[in-house]
């Protein structure tokens, strides 16, 4: 077995786990919400349109919007907000098989039911429910399979799932972990299926053993599945551990909890990983958060959710400060950080050394073949089309830099970051927006395009603390010997690492820590 | 003490008259047989006695009290009704379609299981039938159980929707007979619908001609033969004679 396979089965228990965790939770709402809404509305067909449309309407809505509007809704990241968009999700398989399940028991036997001398609760329970039971459980089998794989998304709002191979696999071209992620979750499918299934026969042909047998292997499934979630953490000791050994003066965050923040691509991951390295080589139980969506992270570091991640000035500047103006890079720096702190109580303890900001890229050859220098070279191509990132052609330099530039007819094609700098060298798209620090712009020979109109604001990553982890003078003193480390270059040569060489974010956070000399090992006296 | 009295019962369904001003009572162990033309109330005439339809107006007496007087379910528990479509619980067996009535009494699992040999026996179904599922047996087979389900938790009065319809002529009779001799221990009262004249003579103390929701005559089997008041009745009581010289003939026709 590879080393990158081991890695991956590794991480099993806990996303199987938090995923099973997060499936469970969800069903069992829906359900204890989708039954007895059923039941009322068989017994008055009036709540049926309103409460049917209602859970119809629910599933028009993309599952991936359904999650990030509940960030929003709910007020915070994690567990909570995909436990609601799921639970809303599961519902209409629920409430619509259990509506015509009951609409479905013949009439005569209902009233047979009355007959007998049963009043309508005993007719519901003995009569209504038993015969409706085989379509009411296929609903739950419709609802556990969409569930299943509904929750593999909810990784970009902060809940840990299968779904966490897929986005960091996707975004670090570790395809291992990708296929991993979408086999482990076909296969949870499959097997919850299978058992809901032997279950439903064993209901239809009036089988009790086979049933309750069916019954008992799915709770076992479930229960054995979240075990590790539940039992108190024990695999975060390792750091306690090296500090029990260490024999100089105590380490200075001993046993503080630090969740470290990160946005879903390559260089985050990496940068994650080292902050976690020089947090735990000072002694704290490091937690990371990876895999949060741009604006999501800030939130939960407003909120405390995560003591720290690393943003980028430009990004601040448009997204979360609403400016569509320009700014130099330092004046930038210093007013994102003046308000930072004024308006979230966030601390910007600095700029680590390099910037990643947007820059047009295009291939060393088509540069050459019409003599490309600027952005307002790109005219020259008939037809124009550029890829970038769905975020970018959504924020105000896209606008500033088309017009700048007179850029108006290009055709925009947002993809994953992850595909377009093989578009570009691929000739699918004539230019991207490239990362400035991304390893395959000099891997895949491309050139960046000067912006002499400054369209494109500065980009410098910064080191933004939570309120909290602001005013923790330990945390910020472990943190400070990053600021101002961190150059370009072994930045791009950490992030192609992972894109380029298949190296895990851990690798190339080592090389990176000793790259800078601020490696594991605790610092000499 | 009338078993049920109805004064003056009407129904109708969207304004369409089922039952018009129905009146009549059934004493303790009496057999009222209800004949008529398909659609002519007598369905809903029952269902109004054990309360499967409120009338719209009128009132109903059971067990000489009003019957508003008790819970719907409580007083159905006390009355056998056998439907015109069986009615049986396709999900439970024989045995638990003819104990339920008992069970809901709160009868201990062995008395009801006594109760279930001794009803099946007398619906002429082997005890083997006992698990059988509803959905394996024949019609006939079918009717006998909802039969023994009515009989169940030795009611004051059984209701009775052409209860023998879907039965040989052989079984129909010595269920009919069996039905009597029960009748006699327990002392129940019957109100049964039939399209058979001969089988509303052979069980019924009284039979109650309908037409078009109302009662035409009521009266016993003989008084309804030597005095029927119309032409109507007269011609509804003859079809087993006819039937009889009908059938005369066709022997005639092959012998
Ligand atoms: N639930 C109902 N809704 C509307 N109309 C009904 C309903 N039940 C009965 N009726 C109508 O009331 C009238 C009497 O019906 P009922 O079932 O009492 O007839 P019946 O004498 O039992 O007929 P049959 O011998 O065919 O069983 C019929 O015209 C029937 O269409
Ligand atoms: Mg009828």
């Amino acid at each position: 077995m590879s080393a990158n396979l081991a890695e991956q089965f590794s991480r099993l228990p806990d996303l199987l786990a938090a995923h099973m965790l997060l499936v469970a939770a969800a069903l069992a709402a829906g359900a204890a919400i989708s039954l007895p809404l059923g039941i009322l509305c068989a017994r008055s067909p009036r709540l049926r349109g309103p409460a049917v449309g209602f859970a119809s309407t629910i599933q028009t809505v993309p599952a991936l919007a359904l999650l990030a509007l509940m960030v929003p809704l709910v007020g915070r990241i994690g567990f909570l907000p995909a436990f609601l968009a799921l639970t809303l999700y599961s519902m209409l398989p629920m409430l619509r098989n259990a509506v015509v399940g009951l609409a479905g028991v013949d009439g005569a036997v209902r009233e047979a039911a009355r007959a007998v001398g049963m009043t309508p609760a005993q007719s519901l329970w003995k009569v209504e429910l038993p015969l409706a039971a085989p379509v009411i459980l296929a609903g739950v089998r419709t609802a556990t399979v969409w569930v299943v794989g509904m929750a593999t998304l909810a990784t970009p709002v902060g809940a840990s799932s299968l779904g966490n191979y897929i986005f960091s696999g996707l975004q670090t071209r570790n395809w291992t972990a990708v296929l991993f992620g979408c086999v482990a979750s076909a296969l949870l499918a499959l097997a919850l299926d299978q058992l809901l299934r032997a279950l439903e026969s064993g209901v239809a042909r009036r089988r009790p053993a086979r049933a309750a047998g069916a019954a008992a292997g799915f709770a076992a499934l479930i229960l054995a599945a979240i075990a590790p979630a539940l039992l108190p953490a024990s695999s975060s000791a390792p750091a306690a551990g090296h500090a029990a050994v260490a024999s100089g003066p105590a380490p200075s965050l001993a046993g503080r909890r630090v969740t470290v923040g990160g946005k879903p691509f390559t260089e985050q991951y990496v940068l994650a990983h080292l902050i976690a390295g020089v947090l735990e080589d000072a002694g704290a139980q490091v937690r990371l958060r990876e895999d949060l969506g741009s604006t999501i992270a800030f939130d939960a570091l407003i909120r405390d959710e995560i003591d720290l991640y690393v943003d980028y000035t430009g990004t601040i500047w448009a997204s979360v400060m609403n400016r569509d103006d320009a700014a130099g890079r330092d004046a930038m720096a210093v007013r994102v950080a003046a308000w930072l702190l004024d308006q979230h109580g966030v601390t910007d303890l600095g700029r680590l050394g390099f910037e990643n900001a947007y820059g047009f890229a295009v291939t060393r050859a088509a540069a050459q073949e019409n003599s490309l220098a600027s952005v307002a070279d790109l005219n020259r191509l008939d037809g124009l089309s550029i890829g970038g990132d769905p975020e970018f052609f959504g924020r105000p330099e896209w606008i500033a830099a088309r017009d700048a530039y007179g850029l108006q007819a290009t055709r925009t094609r947002p993809m994953d970051s992850t595909f377009m700098y093989g578009a570009v060298r691929d000739g699918a798209v004539d230019a991207i927006t490239a990362y400035t620090t991304d390893g395959r712009i000099d891997a895949f020979d491309l050139v960046l395009l000067a912006d002499p109109a400054g369209a494109l604001p500065p980009y410098d990553a910064i080191l933004l603390l939570s309120p909290a982890a602001g005013a923790d003078r330990a945390l910020t003193d472990a943190l400070r010997p990053l600021l101002g480390a961190i150059p370009p270059g072994a930045m791009r040569r950490a992030n192609a690492m992972v894109d380029l060489e298949g190296e895990s974010p851990e690798a190339a956070a080592a090389f990176l820590a000793s790259e800078i000399g601020i490696s594991g090992e605790p610092a000499a006296p | 003490m009338a078993v049920v009295q109805l004064r003056n019962v009407s129904k109708a369904f969207a304004g369409r008259p089922a039952v018009a001003d129905v009146s009549f009572s059934v004493a303790e162990g009496e057999t009222v047989a209800l004949v008529g033309e398909s659609g002519c109330g007598k369905t809903t005439t029952l269902k109004m006695i054990n309360r499967l339809i409120e009338p719209d107006s009128g009132e109903l007496m059971l067990f000489g009290e009003p019957a508003e007087a008790a819970p719907a379910p409580l007083l159905r528990r006390r009355i056998g009704y056998v439907f015109q479509e069986i009615g049986l619980f396709p999900h439970l067996t024989v045995a638990e379609n003819i104990g339920i009535t008992p069970a809901l009494l709160g009868w201990d699992k062995a008395r009801i299981a006594a109760r279930v040999d001794a009803l099946l026996d007398m619906v002429r179904l082997g005890a083997s039938r006992r698990g059988a599922m509803p959905g394996e047996l024949s019609g006939g087979q079918r009717q006998r159980v909802a039969i023994a389900r009515a009989l169940a938790s030795q009611p004051s009065l059984l209701l009775m929707d052409e209860a023998f319809g879907a039965l040989d002529p052989l079984t129909r009779h010595d269920l009919r007979s069996d039905l009597k001799a029960i009748q006699a221990e327990a002392g129940f009262a019957i109100v049964l619908v039939t399209h058979d004249m001969a089988e509303a003579a052979i069980l019924g103390d009284r039979i109650l001609v309908m037409q078009e929701g109302r009662v035409l005559q009521d009266a016993a089997p003989a008084e309804l033969i030597a005095r029927p008041a119309d032409d109507y009745v007269a011609h509804l009581l003859a079809a087993p004679e006819r039937e009889a010289a009908a059938f005369a003939a066709a022997r005639r026709g092959h012998g």
